[in-house]
């Protein structure tokens, strides 16, 4: 493997988990940011001779995940997916905008910390709903809770570590 | 100062729907309204959808989330790659590397044809396996010997076998499998009724139904108890067969078939005491291939590992055990235990989802003197030693117990009792990408785990 294959194979290893949240908030789905994903490292592999090393990898891979993400939308019929092409080129200048966010690295030890707080109950809803990909209906019957209590409590759990990631990453970033 | 959502109450909860999966038809046409004229709905929803992402990439990122569909087949992939011209010669040789590592970042699930099973939980395990032991991993026909913890294999018949450490279970097809030892709870729902689990010496035919089966470390002793519902054993030696009902149980053995009055115990897997335990006595040190002395930390015993050669933050661990007191070939098992501590150094996401250790025995090694810093081209290499044992775990575990054990290592110590004998460990499995977490095992001068230890058993069910 020359050194420009070997950067190229790095940059694209190392930008997987911001590419796959820029795709999850584009799409409003996991799932469809999944199979979006493949299809964007499949046209990264073939775009190989474009890539120039040094230059910003990450913004050329988000514009591809981008037309991907908005190719994916025109092929499937309108009621399967949440977001329409408006709403997505919306997202996706904003996205830009805000550009490189945070290092994927501080992101996941700053998540780690926060879930390591959470009191022991929110800790195995929180596991049950993301680890067991639990449906709500599941976990109503496993925890003994109505639906509308048990998504109040998932949203404030998750508010909950927003704040703490928030205040975890400016101490990592100051200003 | 952030925006805030417009109608705060009414975001959150199409939100809420979005992310639990329960947004309606009308919920979804709310939610794209809101967010295409409310700024303020946009930046907390891209708020919560990063988070989202995040949590599913920390608890699912290794495999597929359960109740999704299955992943599109990597073949079919490449065969659109190469339809559109892709594929050729350096190029293709690149894509193909690129394959293998994005595969291990996602390990998406591929059902192939000859996957019988899948692994859907599992709770604090680690193994010895030639299966994968990820969780979500698709399985094979082939065996996963448990060494610790508790893990779920759903067959694709739908019968589900919970094994609970130290157990070995074989794959065999999607209506059957073979409890070599330990012990499992076997649940098949209505689909996997005719569901057969094997033991060495009988065999149990589930009709729709919950049972516990355990087998003895030997293999010629095995309980059935039935929790719910009904089974059959069957004895292939004798021909005979015993129908049970809830709360009866049976145990076979060579001979034949026993009704027993008692309930389940766990009597095969009750934890051994073992007779004798001896630990380091400090004799621990890690070292590091740059030889920079700040990277090392005398209370713990430092892994890492690369996929590129030589690389200088590489790290692995050396610990030694006094045996000039001890008869080894006095008996018939021995393990060593380590304490997993986590570092605070890197990230798991670096790695593959499963991380293998490897134990080496150093034979007539000479060491440096122990507390001080060692140099890595002073120090014996993987080729100076001889393996002994390995233990998977996944890359998320950084606590725990962690044993190895075996025929290799009780050897290994017969031959080389009445002196010191020395041990490497190294991280098998290579870091993707840098900045990957620095695995560790406690020393003696841990504040809070405990350090190495050998233990030494009378009886080999142990392991």
């Amino acid at each position: 493997m020359n050194p420009q294959d070997k950067e190229f194979v790095f940059e694209l290893t190392a930008c997987q988990s911001r590419l796959y949240g820029y795709l999850v908030t584009l799409l409003g789905s996991v799932h469809d940011a999944r199979d979006v994903l493949q299809e964007t490292n499949l046209v990264l592999w073939q775009k190989i001779q474009e890539f120039r090393p040094g230059t910003d990898f990450g913004a050329w891979a988000r514009r591809c995940a981008y037309f991907q993400a908005r190719a994916f939308l025109r092929d499937r019929k309108r009621d399967r997916h949440v977001f329409d092409e408006e709403l997505l080129a919306i997202l996706a200048d904003e996205e830009a905008e805000q550009g490189e966010r945070e290092a994927s690295e501080e992101r996941e030890l700053a998540l780690r910390d926060c879930l390591s707080r959470l009191p022991a109950k929110q800790a195995d809803l929180i596991r049950d709903r993301y680890m067991e990909g639990s449906s709500i209906t599941e976990m109503c019957d496993r925890f003994g809770k109505k639906e509308s209590a048990l998504k109040m409590t998932l949203m404030r759990i998750r508010e909950t570590l927003l704040g703490c990631m928030e205040s975890k990453l400016r101490e990592v970033t100051p200003g | 100062m952030k925006e805030e959502p417009r109608e705060p109450a009414r975001c959150r909860e199409l939100l809420g729907d979005l992310f639990d999966g329960t947004l309606s038809a009308d919920g979804r046409r709310d939610l794209n309204e809101l967010l295409k004229t409310d700024p303020g709905a946009r930046r907390y929803y891209r708020e919560q959808a990063r988070l989202h992402a995040d949590l599913d990439l920390a608890y699912a990122g290794g495999g597929i989330p359960l109740g999704m569909p299955p992943a599109r087949e990597t073949e079919g992939s490449w065969a659109r790659a190469q339809a559109t011209g892709f594929g050729q010669g350096a190029v293709w040789k690149l894509a193909a590397s690129v394959a293998v590592l994005l595969g291990l970042f996602f390990a998406f699930a591929i059902r192939d044809r000859d996957s019988v099973a899948t692994l859907v939980s599992s709770e604090d395990a680690a193994w010895e396996s030639e299966l994968p032991t990820a969780l979500n991993s698709r399985l094979k026909p082939g065996s996963l010997e448990l060494k610790q913890g508790m893990a779920t294999v759903r067959f694709d018949s739908g019968a589900a076998v919970t094994l609970e450490a130290p157990a070995r279970l074989e794959i065999l097809s999607p209506m059957r499998g073979r409890l070599a030892r330990g012990a499992a709870i076997v649940e098949a729902p209505g689909s996997a009724a005719g569901f057969v689990m094997e033991t060495p010496s009988s065999y149990a035919v589930d009709h729709g139904t919950k049972f516990a089966i355990e087998v003895s470390a030997t293999g010629q002793e095995s309980g059935f108890e039935v929790l719910s519902g009904e089974i059959s054993v069957h004895h292939p030696g004798s021909k005979q067969e015993q129908r049970l009902r809830k709360n009866e149980a049976a145990t076979a053995t060579e001979r034949g078939i026993v009704r027993t009055e008692s309930p389940f115990t766990g009597q095969y897997t009750r934890a051994t005491v073992p007779a004798l335990r001896i630990g380091t006595g400090g004799r621990t040190q890690s070292i590091i291939r740059s030889g920079s002395p700040t990277a090392l930390n005398p209370a713990y015993l430092l892994l890492k590992s690369t996929v590129e050669p030589e690389n200088p933050s590489e790290r692995r661990a050396f610990l030694s055990f006094d045996l000039s007191s001890v008869r080894a070939d006095a008996f018939a098992a021995a393990r060593l235990v380590f304490s997993m501590v986590p570092t605070g150094h890197g990230l798991a996401v670096h790695l593959p989802s499963e991380i293998r250790f490897q134990v080496y025995g150093i034979p007539d090694a000479q060491t440096p003197e122990w507390g001080r810093a060692w140099k890595w081209e002073d120090c014996p290499a993987v080729s100076d030693g001889q393996l002994l044992g390995t233990v998977t775990v996944p890359r998320t575990q950084q606590k725990g117990k962690v044993t190895i054990g075996g025929d290799a290592l009780l050897e290994f110590l017969k031959k080389n009792q009445g002196g010191p004998v020395l041990f490497m460990v190294v991280r098998e499995t290579k870091a993707l990408s840098s900045g990957s977490l620095v695995h560790a095992f406690a020393t003696d001068f841990h504040p809070d785990a405990s350090g190495p230890a050998l233990e030494f058993f009378l009886s080999p069910e142990i392991l």
